[in-house]
């Protein structure tokens, strides 16, 4: 894509195409262009059912995290589960393992710190002990991977719903780990304060901060060394390049799998804790029906930071911004469930936006920018006559000589040489960059081409034209 | 209690028999997607948008049917839009994997969040509530033909009054065989075969490819999406917007079904007779009960996904030795 762009227009090699067709950009351009898709599909649905509030609703989603100290310390502390659930997805992603079962592993992290804060064990075990938890459940698809040649998506889903209805069996057995209604687990401030994650002095700042997003990026940090710079990394994306030349060349397809799903389980895991050992969390709920809402949209939240740890902590961010305005919908009157419209919309976006991006690029934009270039030179080159005091009027249009100018202008043009445009007859083919075949057949002694009939000239001699293929970027 | 318990018996037979509908619908619409090569995750938020407008069709029509509109039209026309609303969200998936090349994964998990959240947020702002129930005429009686019900006896009654109620059981009796012959005998059948054994070679001898992969899983979107409103009629509480991840046992049973119509009618019909069971264990007296434990009828909900666990377990390892062979065959040479 980037070389052929490079081979085509090569005198349109400046900074502002370098930039445009760089990578970089186009997956910067893609996660923010489905950001605001998914963001102005929202907006539609607010306007077609209450117009009046959808102003003031599409401001609370872009300012109002900004507006006060207090709205930017929320959507800043609200943030470590999603970039935990993210950072999970992505290091299982790098060895092309789809670990859909991200909200399952979510889900039993979270059960295992709640249920060891409320025992009495200080935050590091509790820590600890929701890793061991998730690695373990998602060690079980990657075991059925292994031996079985389960496909991991399907499997991996099945052991969510798993996760979801045992959490649900074991909490209600157990009466002294809920609360008085027996809807959500026990608050642990009040039974285990030791429990809860610390806040180092940060809670003179805000009464909810802890060093949670700090663990969260601390996370962030030691994945992208992993993936980078070890052995096991290595491992993991040579074998995500191609399997089978991997495994010949002494990489185990049995520890690529295992370590690579017990590590994303692990990271899971920990989300989970960090969002149930946190002040601001409501306890876990009792539903044996619904998957846990931060797993699955973590899933998501890698396929927009295109699974680079580090850009995962970016959008988790970005996303915890927006599901910060939820509550503030709610209170101007729209249903709970319209900022989840709004984040599943924006994954929609994401999953195929880089494709969206450069197709748009390559369509309208690439030729958009080239006109435009071409153009300024043009106006450029006149200008410069103006002020020498040697411009000169168009004539009156003559289409002929238009035409032949059109063709010799043309990048195609490469492919022949000038007598060949100026000789009586001209077979010429465009090779525009879809590959369309278009055939133009010009005569010079007509004055119109509107006049041309191919059946006029059909028994007139025709000379043998001598094709001479240049190759490209030499223009002769 | 009175053994045999044939008004039970009924019911649960009934159940079966509803359940099992919207299994082999949705599965049946699962295959014709993953026949044009793509696994679809979606399938849980189509059957989802497929019972909403259902659902709202029918609540929508509650005052007309009231002044004397046919009952039967409406139900027809609930049916119709959870199909095209099932071809519409299978179209949107099928366009990130076809046109775009996107992660078609990805997309399915999106779909799916738009699928409860739709619901919610219609709900709320029709309505004002969290959830929904199917209206009485929805169900077809004696009655909706100007007719009286009359009892035959206690188990037919049970049977016959859940179990054939709707119109989703007429369309799947008769999608089978029509699955069949598109499948088999039609020239998109022949067309999806020549493309799952090479896609080059076929898009060279002039199928088109693009046009025949959309069709078929524009089919599968509207077959799924009846398959997702002929799921309330087994329901027994009010619809939440919640499908208890019956949409991934679809697309499971695909898998183990490998893409062939009988198979996946064999396997749906052991998934909802063991679903039903499950949700009869409590009245089942040969059945532990499990009194002991809190909620203790869930641990039958695990049943369905373990089962998925070790049929795939068994299904995958057969299909994989042959591919192992060849690898080895390969590699000998």
């Amino acid at each position: 894509m980037k070389n052929k762009s490079k081979t085509r227009d090569s005198y349109l090699h400046d900074n502002v195409t370098k930039v445009l067709f760089s990578d970089h950009f186009i997956r910067f351009s893609s996660s923010f262009s489905s950001l605001i898709l998914g963001i102005l599909c929202g907006y539609i649905l607010l306007l077609i059912f209450n117009e009046a509030n959808s102003g003031l609703a599409l401001e609370y989603i872009f300012v109002t995290g900004f507006s006060s100290l207090a709205n930017v310390n929320r959507f800043i502390y609200q943030a470590a589960p999603f970039v935990m659930t993210s950072l999970a997805f992505c290091f299982a992603y790098k060895a092309k393992q789809m670990n859909l079962g991200v909200p399952g592993q979510f889900a039993v992290g979270g059960f295992c710190a709640i249920v060891c804060a409320l025992i009495g064990l200080p935050w590091p075990l509790n820590l600890l002990f929701s890793f061991l938890a998730g690695a373990l459940w998602g060690i079980l698809p990657a075991l059925f991977k292994v031996h079985f040649h389960v496909p991991e998506i399907v499997s991996s889903i099945m052991f969510d719903w798993i996760a979801v209805i045992i959490i649900f069996i074991f909490l209600s057995n157990m009466p002294s780990m809920l609360n008085s209604t027996h809807s959500y687990t026990a608050s642990i401030a009040e039974i285990n304060a030791g429990g809860m994650l610390p806040s180092w002095g940060l809670n003179n700042w805000d009464s909810n901060f802890t060093i949670a997003i700090f663990i969260a990026i601390l996370f962030a940090v030691i994945c992208s060394v992993v993936i980078n710079r070890t052995r096991l990394g290595y491992e993991m994306r040579a074998y995500a390049l191609n399997a089978p030349i991997s495994q010949a060349a002494g990489i185990s397809r049995t520890k690529i799998i295992m370590t690579s799903f017990a590590i994303s389980g692990g990271l899971a895991g920990i989300g989970g804790a960090l969002l149930y050992l946190a002040p601001y969390s409501i306890g876990y709920k009792l539903d044996y029906a619904s998957l846990p809402y931060e797993g699955i949209i973590g899933i998501g939240t890698s396929i927009l930071a295109f699974n680079n740890p580090m850009s995962c902590v970016v959008v988790a961010l970005a996303f915890s911004y927006i599901n910060a305005a939820g509550n503030r919908l709610v209170e101007l009157g729209y249903s709970s469930a319209s900022i989840s419209f709004i984040m599943g919309s924006i994954i929609f976006f994401g999953s195929f936006g880089v494709v969206l991006n450069r197709w748009i690029r390559k369509r309208y934009l690439w030729r958009a920018w080239k006109y435009m270039v071409k153009k300024w030179k043009q106006w450029g080159e006149r200008i410069a006559d103006i002020s020498k005091g040697q411009y000169h009027p168009q004539k009156k249009s003559n289409k002929m000589h238009d035409a032949i100018v059109k063709i010799a202008d043309s990048p195609a043009s490469t492919y022949y040489k000038e007598e060949e445009i100026s000789t009586s007859f001209i077979n010429y083919k465009d090779t525009s960059p879809k590959k369309k075949r278009i055939v133009v057949k010009l005569h010079m002694e007509s004055d119109d081409l509107e006049d041309y009939n191919p059946n006029h000239y059909a028994n007139a001699d025709i000379p043998q034209l001598r094709r001479y293929k240049v190759e490209k970027g030499d223009k002769s | 209690m009175n053994f045999p318990d044939w008004k039970l018996a009924g019911e649960i037979l009934a159940s079966f028999i509803a359940l099992s509908v919207s299994f082999v619908l949705t599965s049946f619409g699962g295959m014709f997607n993953r026949r044009a090569k793509m696994t679809n995750i979606a399938l849980e938020g189509i059957m989802i948008t497929g019972a909403t407008s259902g659902l709202f069709v029918t609540y929508a029509c509650t005052n007309i049917v009231s002044q004397g509109f046919p009952s039967l039209l409406v139900v027809v026309l609930a049916v119709l839009a959870s199909g095209s609303a099932g071809f519409i969200f299978a179209m949107l998936n099928a366009i990130v994997k076809i046109t775009f090349h996107g992660n078609q994964y990805v997309a399915g998990i999106a779909i799916n969040i738009l699928g409860t959240s739709l619901f919610v947020i219609l709900a709320y702002f029709l309505i004002g509530q969290d959830n929904l129930r199917l209206p009485s005429f929805a169900s077809i009686t004696a009655e909706t033909f100007g007719g009286t019900t009359r009892s035959i006896s206690a188990f037919w009654d049970a049977f016959l009054l859940t179990a054939f109620n709707n119109l989703a059981t007429i369309t799947a009796l008769i999608l089978i065989p029509i699955s069949y012959y598109i499948l088999d005998k039609s020239r998109l059948g022949f067309r999806l075969k020549a493309y799952e054994e090479n896609e080059v070679a076929s898009r060279k001898l002039g199928i088109p490819i693009k046009k025949t992969r959309y069709t078929s899983i524009g089919i599968g979107g509207f077959i799924a999406g009846i398959g997702g409103f002929s799921f309330l009629y087994g329901l027994k509480a009010a619809f939440n917007g919640q499908i208890y991840g019956y949409g991934f046992l679809a697309l499971a049973i695909v898998l183990i079904g490998r893409e062939q119509p009988g198979r996946i009618l064999f396997t749906s019909l052991l998934f909802s007779a063991i679903i039903t069971l499950g949700d009869y264990a409590v009245q089942i007296f040969w059945l532990p009960n499990f009194h002991n434990i809190v909620n203790g009828d869930k641990i039958y909900y695990l049943l369905p996904y373990l089962l998925v666990l070790i049929v795939l377990a068994w299904a995958c390892r057969r299909q994989n030795k042959q591919l192992e062979n060849v690898k080895q065959s390969e590699e000998g040479k």
